[in-house]
């Protein structure tokens, strides 16, 4: 009778501990996250979008992933609640830039430097208290891929080599003290770089953007195969991963890694995309450090009218790899992971 | 004379009159009341609706349009691409005249009725309709199909080809990585692609087919020119057309025209869509724009190879959307006039008409491509050369299109028309499902001339007017409405409440009045716990097809039965069937201008999983999640079929729309209204004559249902319970013991007659027959004949055979005189009409040597079987001698020794007093009184003689009508005897059984009759028919078994069917005829049978 009582405690004490979703590392496989193309733009989540996404994966993504801009001077807390209530864990790349959110234009009025003089505490202020209202871990990857030279946030407009960096640290570390001091304590902050740097320069190596151990619980990494029709070769997986995965780790020996982006395009006279995710959810549970990956799902036009689709059904044998890799038991998704308490 | 009393006799008549006070006053008071009830039905509730009309339309206003581009479009900058590329043009093959015998092609969309009624009005201008039928958007699931219906509504034996379209199409979404993946696949499956392609056109008869692919990747241009070839020459192999669309933005570049042009037979230029999805609004083909296209497209193979699609349509944007409204023409008109737009002109430099307006407090800019622009561009089509031109799409256009085609066709100069007919359309403004119906119509006029540019411009002076629909929705996005139509019903409408209950959530009820009707106790539930129910008619008819007095009729009836239940009107209504689609004929609008009338507000739906289709679980909840992304009114069913699950789903569904975010709320939630300007409460003093008079009638005719159910319910258990007993006891009866060998005794057989001269000497020859060895006397008993029947006797000159006359004083007294006249113990009594058979008398009689029995009855069987009515009557008598008499006699319950053939003792008959002269069924009575003295009264079924049944319905009824009279004397005469535990079954069995089975049960049965046909009326056959079956059942397992104990063949038991048809009516007639007369109080004579002396042994 005593040790049945036991039992019945223990395994209650267990379901009560499983209940909330986690953005902690785990001893065993890799958190499976994805941003599911919602449509037009990147801060719109969609119930309709997950179930889609879930739907061809064969697998529930435990973490979701969605932008917040700041030109939308507003916490996306519907976002957050609507994932929180399928039960994964939210993941947003909050990004300080204006509309028309397009790349390569350079700094606009969320400059580092204008967010840096104070003149958005208020709205920093305003969005941590929502991530404190909504109480719920998640992860904020903020001016994520600084060391590239597409977004405004990159060190490259900050002066490159003379200072951006330092810029960029500072403007982080501002922003984590700011939020941290409004109670946003369940924010887990990504930080969250490209694989490669688009000037490969001591100032912009990945350390170089580094805030600080205090101000950072995961290491992030953007790992794209080839994304554009007419440009850039077509390289492995594991290319693309090991030099950054080796730079990334080194610069804190305990921080989990999260693969916060990765993906590929389509173009089978270039290279085989089946192949490509094959290798990618084979090879990403093998490294010990590794605790997340989202995968990108997007198709979208380019400037010189090509579709870039990195969509995990951009063809069968895509879809086929996909739904096979993701399969794995070292691939920890909703149904793996305790379901929210929110829904019953 | 002094005549002798009788049972039921009213000497003064005074029980019929005080009878006569009773029935007419309360006749009286049930016809007010009837009156006062059809009144409240008929005059209509009135409350105040609050979604008026008028304040919907003053929410709507003009608004200034600046008519600036800010950004460029997609199509804007794919243009200017294309135009960049330096490309010579193949030129001419030297100037065409404008085009006279070119392509007259359509778009068509088969679930818009206006572009089925489009199509039927323009068809002899088309020469190619092309229906949106064929998907691909799947490579295992293949080609998809969405013809539906439709494909019979075309008339096939027109003019034009068949062209279906074969889209990428996913609902609203366009998938194009399967078209993709097969463009890039092995040649093998590309063919089996193009083989199912062909099948599925030539199993519609289609002459060829539209490719209609959009957001193709042109970094893929070769493979997909490729693909594409290998199916225009697969086409063209089973002799099929093949037509390419190509959009004009950066689709344009997805294929290669050059390689293409020797295999597909024409390229669709998509001349329209220069601001569509994705953008913000903006004209939808400007010229410069148009021309633009024009000139890229000419370079691009020989303008023989082309055909201008050109759009005439309208899209509405909301302001800063990129996602407007693809609308009609109508509808833009509509809007315009609605808002108050004044100066609206198509003219320099887009040659589109636009304007502004602003509507719940949003902003809405609107373009559109009318007759004008249609012009500017049918001329630039025909200076370039093209093949034709196609109509996108039927439905929408601007109908003077058809009359600048015709004019093209004539080779006449193209205008467009300055008269812009009104009505012929259905419009609508804004957004939601609570709709409200403008039906003003009249046309509009604009003036149209010519500008500098030699292009047409249109001035409108004066905006048509089409019956509009003015459409509400929620301020709220968050808000849907959970609505359950058809209901409510026992079996899942509780169980409906209880999930809802559980979960703290509301819903609105669309009530059937029949149903609200049968289950009072539900619609009150569904208030107590809040919800809100609406208005479905009482009897779900077809209002689109319904005069409006009945529409008005079945509204009413429900709200006074809603009112008198929970004390509560309802403003809302939901037509039954049309609210599942948006109304798209003028009959649909008849309902909704009706119920406006009343003060009603219409709800419609947008989110129509089907559940009446009865899908799996898994199937409703997808249709649900495909659907809420665009809807926020929910139609799910309570009732009108087997809802489990919908039931089964529905904590899915809630799970679901909550997980997505939306809160269900009522409707006056919903609406931002006050709960009491949805369901206002009863107003005491107003009307309050008509809620109380519907309240009682409906309560009335509740109860009287529910007291007609019960009957129903007992008569069949009753019914089945005395036919197995029946059944059983009959089994086990055995014929009374014959004892041969003592000495046969004398017999008196009397023969009471009364004018029976052209039977009594067939009767007296059989009885002389027979084969009874001991003396026979036979006393004829003339009670005062005026025909030859003494004579007849009297030409018998048998010592055997004895006549008395006496005046006629009825057949008790006739029979009582052979009574005292005969000197035996044994006495036979026989009717002057029947024969007996040779063995009768012998068997008879050696059943009475028990001196405990002191009567037998003999079996009578009919005995001319000429007419169907007596063969019907013959079977009755079957039944009754071989079972019921059978059985009775097992216990000692026999109630009547018949006239007809029985035999008695005398003694018995000193001891019961004699024959009496107080009822017409002097025989049941004798045997009564013999059973009282303790005697036994036995059966004999091998005693047979045949009797001669009436053979018109006349006839018939009056001799059921005497017996029915008889019968009723009897038992009321002898009423002590009934649960009297000293007669055992007489008293507990067969004496309640004639009550009940012979008086109660027929005198209703018209009322289970009209039960059944009001169930077969309204479709709940299923309420009754166990009943009726129950019934129908046990009268054909009597027959057979009495039939096969008769020793007939099986299928005269086949007789009781229609016989229970005729019988019924019949015999409820003569109950209610003999009731009255028993209240009357007044004799019935003789009611002799016209004989015809039919009657053979056989």
């Amino acid at each position: 009778m005593k040790t049945k009582a036991i039992i019945i405690l223990l395994l209650g004490a267990f379901h009560l501990t499983a209940a909330e979703p986690s953005a902690e590392p785990r001893d065993e496989g890799v958190l499976f996250g994805a941003y599911c193309d919602f449509g037009e733009t990147e801060d719109r989540v969609t119930l309709e979008g997950i179930y889609e996404f879930e739907k061809l994966a064969g697998k529930s993504p435990a973490i979701i992933a969605s932008s917040s801009y700041w030109g939308e001077q507003s916490f996306p807390a519907k976002n957050l609640q609507l994932i929180a209530r399928h039960g994964a864990v939210p993941m947003i790349y909050w990004s300080p830039w204006d509309k028309p959110y397009d790349e390569e234009k350079g700094p606009d009025r969320f400059s580092l430097k204008e967010i840096l003089a104070g003149k958005w505490d208020a709205y920093i202020d305003g969005w941590a208290d929502g991530a404190a209202a909504f109480g719920r871990p998640f992860f904020v990857s903020f001016g994520n891929e600084m060391n590239g030279d597409w977004f405004p946030w990159s060190g490259c407009y900050y002066g490159g080599e003379h200072g951006g960096n330092e810029i960029f640290r500072q403007t982080w570390r501002y922003v984590v003290d700011r939020a941290r001091q409004r109670g946003a304590k369940n924010i887990r902050w990504v930080f969250h770089v490209n694989a490669y740097p688009a000037d490969n320069n001591t100032w912009n190596l990945m350390a170089s953007y580094y805030p600080g151990s205090d101000y950072v619980d995961w290491l992030g990494l953007s790992v794209y195969g080839k994304q554009f029709r007419h440009t850039g070769n077509w390289s492995e997986f594991k290319d693309m991963l090991e030099w950054p995965y080796e730079e990334l780790t080194a610069i804190d020996a305990h921080k989990p890694v999260m693969l916060a982006e990765f993906g590929v395009g389509d173009f089978p006279k270039s290279g085989d995309k089946a192949k490509w995710i094959r290798e990618a959810l084979s090879s990403i549970p093998k490294h010990p450090r590794i605790k997340a990956a989202v995968y990108w799902h997007e198709r979208w036009q380019n400037a010189d009218e090509t579709y870039s689709n990195l969509r995990i059904n951009s063809s069968p044998s895509s879809l086929k790899a996909f739904r096979q890799g993701i399969a794995s038991p070292s691939w920890i998704g909703l149904d793996s992971m305790p379901h929210s308490a929110l829904n019953k | 004379m002094r005549k002798n009393r009788f049972i039921f006799q009213d000497l003064n008549g005074s029980r019929w009159r005080r009878f006569k006070w009773f029935a007419g006053g309360g006749i009286f008071l049930g016809a007010v009341a009837l009156v006062l009830f059809i009144r409240s039905i008929a005059v209509s509730p009135e409350f105040e609706q609050p979604n008026s009309l008028q304040n919907l339309k003053r929410q709507i206003t003009p608004r200034a349009n600046d008519h600036r581009q800010v950004t460029l479009s997609q199509s804007d900058r794919a243009l200017s691409r294309q135009l960049r590329i330096n490309k010579p043009s193949p030129g001419r093959t030297g100037s065409r005249p404008p085009d006279n015998g070119g392509i007259r092609a359509a778009f068509f969309m088969g679930w818009d009725e206006a572009a089925f009624r489009s199509l039927l009005a323009n068809k002899e201008i088309l020469t190619h309709l092309c229906p949106e039928w064929l998907s691909f958007t799947d490579l295992e699931a293949g080609i998809q199909e969405d013809i539906d219906s439709n494909l019979e509504r075309i008339p096939r034996e027109e003019s034009f080809k068949l062209m279906p379209t074969l889209s990428n199409l996913d609902g609203s979404k366009r998938v194009p990585e399967a078209v993709e993946a097969l463009a890039q696949a092995d040649r093998g499956q590309q063919q089996d692609f193009v083989a199912s392609l062909v099948a599925h056109l030539l199993n519609v008869k289609a002459d060829g087919m539209v490719i209609q692919w959009e957001e193709i990747d042109p970094g893929l241009s070769d493979e997909l020119t490729g693909f594409v070839i290998l199916i225009a020459d697969g086409l063209k192999a089973e002799g099929l057309d093949t037509w390419l669309c190509v959009t004009m933005d950066s689709g344009f570049a997805v294929y290669d025209y050059d390689r293409l042009a020797p295999h597909v037979d024409r390229f669709v230029a998509m001349l329209h869509d220069e601001n569509g999805e994705g953008d913000h609004a903006g004209p939808l083909a400007s010229q410069d724009w148009f021309d633009g296209w024009m000139k890229v497209i000419s370079r691009s193979a020989a303008p023989e190879k082309w055909i201008a699609s050109l759009g005439s349509y309208g899209c509405d944007w909301e302001e800063g959307s990129t996602c407007g409204e693809q609308v009609s023409f109508a509808d833009v008109m509509s809007r315009a006039g609605n808002s108050g737009a004044v100066g609206l002109q198509t003219t320099a430099p887009s040659y589109n008409g636009t304007f502004a307006y602003h509507i719940n407090g949003k902003g809405h800019e609107v373009w559109f491509l009318d007759a004008a622009s249609f012009v500017n561009q049918l001329n630039a089509v025909n200076d370039f050369g093209f093949a034709g031109v196609m109509v996108n799409r039927l439905g929408l256009e601007d109908p003077s299109i058809w009359n600048i085609l015709t004019q093209a066709i004539s080779g006449k100069p193209l205008h467009p028309a300055a008269l812009i007919p009104g009505g012929n359309a259905i419009t609508s403004i804004g957004a939601g499902e609570i709709v409200s119906l403008d039906p003003t119509t009249f046309d509009g006029h604009r003036i149209n001339s010519l500008d500098q540019k030699g292009r047409y411009t249109s001035d409108y002076q004066k905006l048509p007017s089409f019956p509009t629909l003015f459409r509400s929705d929620s301020a709220n996005d968050a808000f849907v409405v959970l609505t359950f139509d058809d209901g409510p019903d026992p079996r899942w409408t509780p169980a409906i409440l209880d999930i809802l209950k559980s979960r703290g959530l509301k819903a609105v009820f669309f009530v059937l009045g029949s149903q609200a009707e049968r289950h009072p106790e539900i619609v009150k539930r569904i208030i107590a716990e809040g919800h809100e129910i609406g208005n479905h008619s009482f009897t779900h008819p077809n209002l689109a097809e319904v005069p409006s007095a009945r529409i008005q009729l079945e509204l009413n009836a429900t709200q006074r039965l809603i009112e008198s239940i929970v004390g509560h009107s309802t403003t809302l209504f939901r037509p039954p069937y049309s609210a599942d689609s948006r109304p798209a004929n003028p009959g649909e609008l008849l309902p909704i201008a009706v119920a406006q009338s009343l003060g009603y507000m219409t709800i419609l739906e947008n989110v129509d999983p089907k559940d009446w289709q009865e899908p799996p679980v898994d199937e409703l909840l997808q249709r649900l999640r495909d659907q809420l992304p665009f809807g926020n009114i929910i139609l799910l069913h309570d009732g009108g079929g087997d809802r489990s699950s919908t039931v089964a789903a529905l904590p899915e569904i809630l799970d679901y729309i909550q997980e997505r975010g939306n809160t269900p709320v009522l409707l006056s939630e919903f609406l931002g209204l006050h709960e009491k300007k949805i369901m206002p409460p009863l107003a005491e003093d107003k009307g309050s004559l008509n809620v109380v008079a519907s309240g009682l009638g409906f309560q009335s005719l509740r109860l009287l249902q529910d007291m007609l159910h019960i009957f129903l319910i007992v008569a069949t258990i009753l019914v089945v319970l005395r036919t197995v007993l029946v059944l059983i006891l009959a089994r086990t009866h055995k014929n009374p013991a014959s004892i041969k060998d003592c000495l046969p005794p004398p017999v008196t057989i009397l023969v009471p007659a009364y004018n029976e001269a052209k039977v009594i000497s067939k009767t007296i020859t059989s009885l002389l027959a027979s084969d009874y060895r001991g003396d026979i006397r036979i006393l004829v008993i003339d009670d005062g004949s005026t025909d030859a029947t003494s004579a007849e006797v009297l030409a018998f000159r048998d010592p055997r055979v004895r006549l008395v006359v006496k005046k006629n004083a009825g057949k008790a007294r006739a029979l009582q005189l052979g009574v005292t006249l005969a000197e035996t113990e044994f006495l036979v009594f026989v009717d002057a009409d029947t024969q007996f058979e040779k063995q009768a008398l012998r068997l008879l009689v050696s059943s009475c040597q028990d001196p405990k029995v002191g009567a037998v009855s003999g079996h009578a069987r009919v005995g001319n079987l000429g007419s169907f009515l007596a063969r019907c009557q013959d079977l009755e008598y079957i039944c009754g001698f071989n079972l019921d008499r059978r059985a009775y006699a097992v216990w000692n319950c026999i109630t009547v020794a018949p006239g007809a053939i029985s035999m008695v003792r005398k003694s018995a008959i000193i001891a019961a007093g004699g024959f009496s002269h107080e009822t017409l069924a002097e025989d049941t009575d004798l045997t009564l009184a013999i059973h009282k003295s303790g005697y036994r009264v036995e059966y004999q079924p091998a005693a047979i003689a045949h009797t001669e049944a009436p053979e018109t319905v006349s006839a018939l009824a009056s001799q059921r009508f005497r017996w029915a009279y008889g019968t009723l004397q009897c038992v009321c005469k002898h009423r002590h005897m009934i649960f009297n535990p000293q007669f055992k079954a007489l008293g507990w069995f067969s004496l309640p059984g004639i009550w009940f089975f012979q008086v109660i049960l027929v005198a209703f049965s018209p009322l289970i009759d009209l039960l059944f046909l009001q169930a077969l009326v309204f479709g709940r056959v299923g309420d009754v028919l166990p009943y009726f079956l129950a019934f129908l059942t046990c009268d054909l397992l009597l027959a057979a078994v009495a039939v096969s104990m008769e020793g007939l063949p099986l299928r005269v038991a086949l007789r009781i069917v229609p016989q229970r048809f005729i019988y019924r009516p019949l015999l409820s007639f003569v109950i209610w005829k003999s009731i009255a007369q028993a209240l009357r109080g007044a004799w019935v004579g003789w009611g002799k049978l016209q004989r015809t002396a039919s009657v053979a042994i056989p």
